[in-house]
């Protein structure tokens, strides 16, 4: 992503520049400050570091009073709809020589829980962990002393390169971007050795050196699943050798169950994978490929290049530490909102609900035996970063593909527009927000614009999205607003949506380029299919 | 090695090779600023495996100053 445009402050008790030198508009406040010229930047930071003092006593003084002056600061920041990231504190002081002396590193802990409460409470703040890049750089020394005293800064100037790159990704996972799926291999990726030719009993998982390696690769991939990375296995292998062994072997922790779809056969690797993005709907560029085989991944890099496919490590050894990498360069979000955490049984269900579909002979009669149940959501300071991370990742059914941010979401509340989100129920289970609308408003025309409506892809095909559509339509007629237009913009992902006004009778306008603009005269509500059960979250 | 000097400040200060002339100093170089000054000691100890004393580092404002003290040190 890029931050040029992003207007960034800075506050900071060190020498912290070359840090953030990448950035075109950043100021920074005075050494120790807590004035941020406040209302007139996008991003705050508060970058203060470490005190680095020769007596632990003063350190922890100094500590306690660098919360009392973010206080000061926050009163400030205070409903100007800026982000504000906080940094934590970790005790890089090299003068603690009494080691039962804790003076400091209880005044860190307690600073650093103040910081995450502050977070919990506070939608516009996130924290970051600064030791998550001090782990990152473990091998090198944080403090170069010369360059400390010479030009007071904490963070040695080598490792501003290593700095930079873990600071855009961690603001990247702020502004939450990243893949969806992870698509695996099995032998020698999962598990050691070739199950075609070592047979069930004689591939390597479980207790022993180098099972024990697999086992916990196949460990954290199976946490980072429950995080709500989609799993889904592409292997060179007889089927039904490998339903055996998830089904038999006592040593397995990831089983048929925990794979949202596979594909394990003797075609191309790449074809597969077109073919489980079909199978999920999902794009391909949301795909994270992890092979052995260094053949099968340069076939996906060269005909998918979409598909993120990272180097694999030569040891197995390093497969626990490899995968953190995996983790945090293309799966790492800031805050998992309880949509990302039931995805996988989301998609799960859909496997289910795919089934039953096949039973019945029209889609309306499948539709009406769904129970489908619509509750629109006006945005509120617990969806607004749900419906911010919709605009992010939604790339099929997204009419008009406009990315926002939770500050730009919460400007058009604040706007008097009509913002929803709406969550979707059913008989198989619970699919949480799965669709966001920005209405923008002109009161005195009697118009509104349709400046955003989409749809997460998991539950297309249950035409939810017309009728929660009209729903909003008469809601707007309520409200006096006696037309209404919209645009499609075309992209090279969003065609499922191009017949979407045609269906809503919609007036086409005029066409240019890649944008249609079309329009509706509300003349009197709409009448609404008896199918679903829709209603406004307030009003049950 | 001048050669070699030369292109590290390129590098850091994002400017034309070209551009690096041998009267080149802090004063005539606006991008040569008090923190990229840093970026370029460091790049300077990085590439030719030394360490520089602070008051070297706060001589070393001029390229023929550099190129003065990264020779004798090597």
């Amino acid at each position: 992503m890029n931050y040029q445009d992003k207007k960034i402050f800075v506050f900071r008790n060190y020498t912290v520049e070359s840090l953030f030198s990448k950035f075109s508009s950043i100021e920074y406040g005075g050494y120790d400050g807590f004035e941020g010229d406040f209302g007139r930047h996008d991003l705050y930071m508060w970058f203060y570091l470490c005190p680095i003092k020769t007596n632990p006593e003063s350190s922890a003084n100094e500590i306690n009073n660098i919360y009392n002056k973010l206080e000061l600061a926050l009163n400030g920041m205070r409903g100007n709809n800026a982000t504000f990231i906080l940094f934590t504190i970790e005790d890089w002081s090299p003068f603690s020589f009494q080691n039962s002396n804790f003076v400091v590193s209880d005044a860190i802990h307690k600073y650093n829980e103040k910081l995450r409460d502050l977070e919990q409470k506070n939608d516009f703040i996130k924290v970051i962990d600064i030791g998550n890049f001090s782990k990152e750089v473990r091998t090198k020394e944080i403090i170069d002393w010369k360059y400390f005293y010479i030009s007071q800064m904490v963070i040695n100037p080598r490792l501003v390169k290593p700095f930079q790159n873990w600071f855009l990704k961690k603001l990247d996972s702020i502004y939450s971007i990243r893949k969806k799926c992870l698509v695996l291999d099995l032998d020698n990726t999962l598990w050691g050795g070739i199950l075609g030719e070592d047979g069930p009993d004689g591939i390597k998982i479980g207790d022993a050196f180098p099972g024990s390696v697999y086992r916990d690769f196949q460990e954290l991939i199976s946490v980072a699943s429950k995080n709500g990375v989609l799993l889904a296995v592409c292997s060179k292998n007889n089927e039904a050798d490998v339903l055996e062994v998830w089904s038999q072997h006592p040593e397995m922790i990831l089983r048929e169950k925990d794979f949202v779809s596979y594909r394990i056969n003797w075609n191309d690797k790449a074809t597969n994978i077109v073919q489980i993005s079909k199978d999920l709907n999902i794009g391909i560029d949301s795909f994270v490929f992890i092979d052995d085989n260094p053949i099968e991944r340069e076939l996906v890099k060269s005909l998918l290049p979409e598909v993120s496919v990272p180097d694999f490590p030569d040891q197995a050894y390093m497969l626990p530490e490899f995968f953190k990498k995996v983790y945090s360069d293309y799966f790492q979000i800031y805050r998992l909102t309880n949509e990302d955490k039931n995805k996988s049984i989301q998609y799960h269900q859909e496997k289910i609900r795919k089934t039953e579909a096949s039973k019945f002979t029209s889609i309306e009669s499948y539709i009406k035996s769904l129970n489908i149940q619509l509750i629109i959501h006006a945005a509120n300071k617990y969806n607004i970063p749900r419906i911010a991370q919709m605009t992010q990742k939604t790339n099929q059914f997204n009419l008009t593909t406009k990315r926002y941010t939770e500050d730009d979401i919460r400007q058009f509340v604040n706007d008097g527009h009509f913002v929803n989100c709406i969550s979707v129920n059913d008989d198989f289970g619970e699919n949480g927000i799965t669709i966001s609308s920005i209405f923008v408003l002109n009161k005195e025309k009697k118009i509104a614009n349709v400046d955003s409506f989409l749809l997460s892809c998991r539950i297309l095909g249950r035409k939810v999205e017309l009728c929660s559509f009209k729903f909003l339509l008469n809601r707007l007629f309520e409200i006096g607003i006696r037309r209404v237009e919209g645009q499609y913009i075309k992209t090279r992902k969003n065609s499922v949506c191009s017949g979407f006004y045609e269906e809503l009778e919609f007036e086409l306008v005029s066409e240019k380029d890649a944008i249609k603009n079309y329009a509706l005269d509300l003349t009197k509500p709409i009448i609404l299919s008896g199918d679903y059960k829709i209603e406004f979250e307030n009003e049950k | 090695m001048k050669n070699k000097i030369k292109e590290v400040l390129s590098e850091v200060l994002e400017m034309d090779n070209s551009e690096i002339t041998d009267d080149l100093n802090q004063e005539n170089c606006l991008k040569w600023d008090s923190l990229q000054h840093l970026n370029i000691m460091v790049e300077l100890e990085e590439t030719f495996d030394l360490s520089f004393e602070p008051e070297e580092i706060a001589d070393m404002i001029t390229l023929e100053k550099i190129i003065e003290i990264v020779t004798s040190k090597k």
